[in-house]
């Protein structure tokens, strides 16, 4: 057996290489940026560091999971954008009439990277254009949500697809509470109207506001479970779950009983009798389409509790809302 | 084609330190195992995987933070290069010859170990510069001819990939790659299609 030479060696024999970043021949490259016409409206990204990029392009590729994903897109409008229009893109994304969503966020990745990779001929000064393609969340029903001890009872409508995925993998990724707290506001942001969400947040950070005892676990609470309800990307199951409710809707009552459940309950909840087609519109006396009303019903996972709460303090998720 | 080989050196041992812009990091010791196989992966896996991604938490974090942060100089490239010259020091000469010479003996493991055991040698005892030397002395023992030797050691120790991790075109030839060893280079080159 050979000796590792290495053994042989002390600590204090142990060289030390020392660099310097000036000392570095790489040329220092000038900033490049490139407008993009997302969606109709223009906007100057500018190109990050290599590294940013190399973890970005890692990031994108199909072996990447979900949640590594978007925060590398996260990581990338971070690194991309000034401060002003970043808001402006997030505020676009929240906005759930304005076209942009996860298609053209990662269209708009994909063109930049190419369009700033070292091999590509074409300037980077010169204009990319992003084309709309629909939204991979469209066709999910609002939902109710009542608690009357924290004093809640609010429509969540479906938010896009990206804001949807920014929520959704940030907090499977065990984020930090501000990081948390941030995406509870953009999911309210993009899934509650105005004054709701204004509203909510308002009494979120202002824990003096009588005697609300509203706090960011509670709306967690709330926003995971309608990630999990809207969100493909948290439920690899979600296509053989979905396919298999609309297998048994024709015998499931159409309407069924809200269920009063524990708080702690709520990630493990099922969705059972998910409205997904429209049925005949119902006529008034007059002749007229009456408001057509939906319900869907939660329930926790665990039949032991239910139809009992286990705290005094009961949520209802109910999902009666109306259409139009 | 000796200026090829001009950066070889005995290998320093692990665990090595070294500074970068004041701050020192230590690569640790591996087991030889490991050496092949991170050393096996395509660039910039090859790399990336001992340095950054091998250093103790703190400082693997630091670096990746250096990398990523805008008011930063010190990116990608930068990263490559110090990345490259350390481990260079480990295996003994240029990085990118130690990376083929263990691609080599990872590709070829059964003919490159059996022959090891032949010259009563356990590679998987060795530090990963002293395998590089095996594998070399291995690819150079199966050389009839001059010619192939000479082939042989510009493709070990011939130009690093034409870009860098970031895409970017390299604007250095590596040490001892000078007028005289791409003359030979050339020759070798001339030579070997007149043989054909």
């Amino acid at each position: 057996m050979t000796t590792h030479p290495d053994d042989e060696l002390d600590v204090d024999q142990l060289d030390v290489l020392d660099f310097t970043s000036s000392d570095f021949t790489t040329t220092a490259y000038k900033k490049v940026s490139t407008t993009v016409d997302l969606l109709g409206e223009d906007v100057d990204f500018h190109r990050p560091k290599d590294g940013v990029l190399f973890f970005v392009q890692s990031a994108v590729a199909d072996t990447a999971n979900d949640a590594d994903r978007w925060m590398a897109a996260l990581r990338f409008l971070e690194s991309s954008l000034t401060p002003q229009s970043r808001k402006r893109f997030l505020d676009r994304a929240c906005d759930r009439s304005d076209p942009l969503n996860a298609s053209a966020l990662w269209d708009t990745i994909g063109e930049l990277l190419r369009r700033w990779d070292p091999k590509t001929k074409i300037p980077a000064s010169q204009k990319i254009v992003i084309e709309h393609r629909p939204d991979a969340a469209e066709g999910y029903n609002p939902v109710r949500i009542v608690d009357e001890a924290l004093r809640l009872d609010f429509i969540a409508y479906p938010p896009k697809d990206i804001v949807l995925g920014f929520t959704g993998s940030a907090i499977a990724a065990s984020a930090s509470p501000a990081q948390q707290a941030w995406c509870v506001n953009l999911f309210l942001d993009g899934s509650l109207d105005g004054d709701v969400a204004l509203e909510l947040s308002y009494r979120l950070q202002s824990p003096a506001y009588g005697d609300d005892k509203l706090d960011l676990p509670h709306l967690l609470g709330i926003v995971r479970s309608l990630i999990e309800r809207w969100y493909s990307g948290t439920n690899p199951n979600r296509a053989a779950r979905r396919a298999q409710a609309s297998q048994s809707r024709k015998s499931a009552p159409k309407v069924s009983r809200a269920v009063d459940r524990a708080p702690e309950a709520e990630e493990r909840e099922e969705e059972t009798t998910p409205p997904r087609r429209r049925a005949p519109a119902k006529k008034t006396a007059e002749g007229k389409p009456a408001p057509r009303t939906t319900k869907a019903t939660v329930k926790p996972a665990s039949r032991k509790t239910s139809g009992t709460a286990r705290s005094s303090r009961k949520r209802t998720i109910s999902g009666e809302f109306e259409e139009e | 084609m000796a200026g090829l080989r001009a950066g070889a050196q005995p290998p320093a041992p692990t665990p090595l330190e070294f500074t970068v812009d004041g701050e020192t990091f230590t690569l640790g010791s591996q087991s030889t195992r490991w050496w092949l196989r991170v050393l096996s992966y395509e660039a910039p896996g090859c790399w990336f995987s001992i340095i950054p991604l091998s250093l103790e938490s703190a400082s693997r974090s630091r670096l990746l933070e250096r990398i990523t942060d805008d008011s930063d100089r010190f990116d990608l490239d930068e990263l490559e290069k110090v990345a490259e010259e350390v481990v260079g020091v480990v295996l003994g000469m240029e990085f990118w010859a130690g990376h083929r010479l263990l691609r080599l003996a990872s590709s070829n493991w059964l003919m490159f170990d059996g022959w090891c055991l032949s010259k009563g040698i356990d590679v998987m005892a060795l530090p990963p510069g002293r395998v590089a030397s095996a594998v070399y002395g291995w690819r150079m023992a199966s050389c009839q001819k001059e010619s192939d030797k000479a082939k042989i050691d510009s493709e070990i120790f011939g130009p690093p990939p034409l870009r860098a991790a970031s895409g970017r075109l390299r604007d250095q030839a590596p040490r001892g790659w000078d007028d005289r060893a791409e003359s030979s280079a050339f020759m070798t080159a001339v030579s070997n299609l007149n043989s054909r």
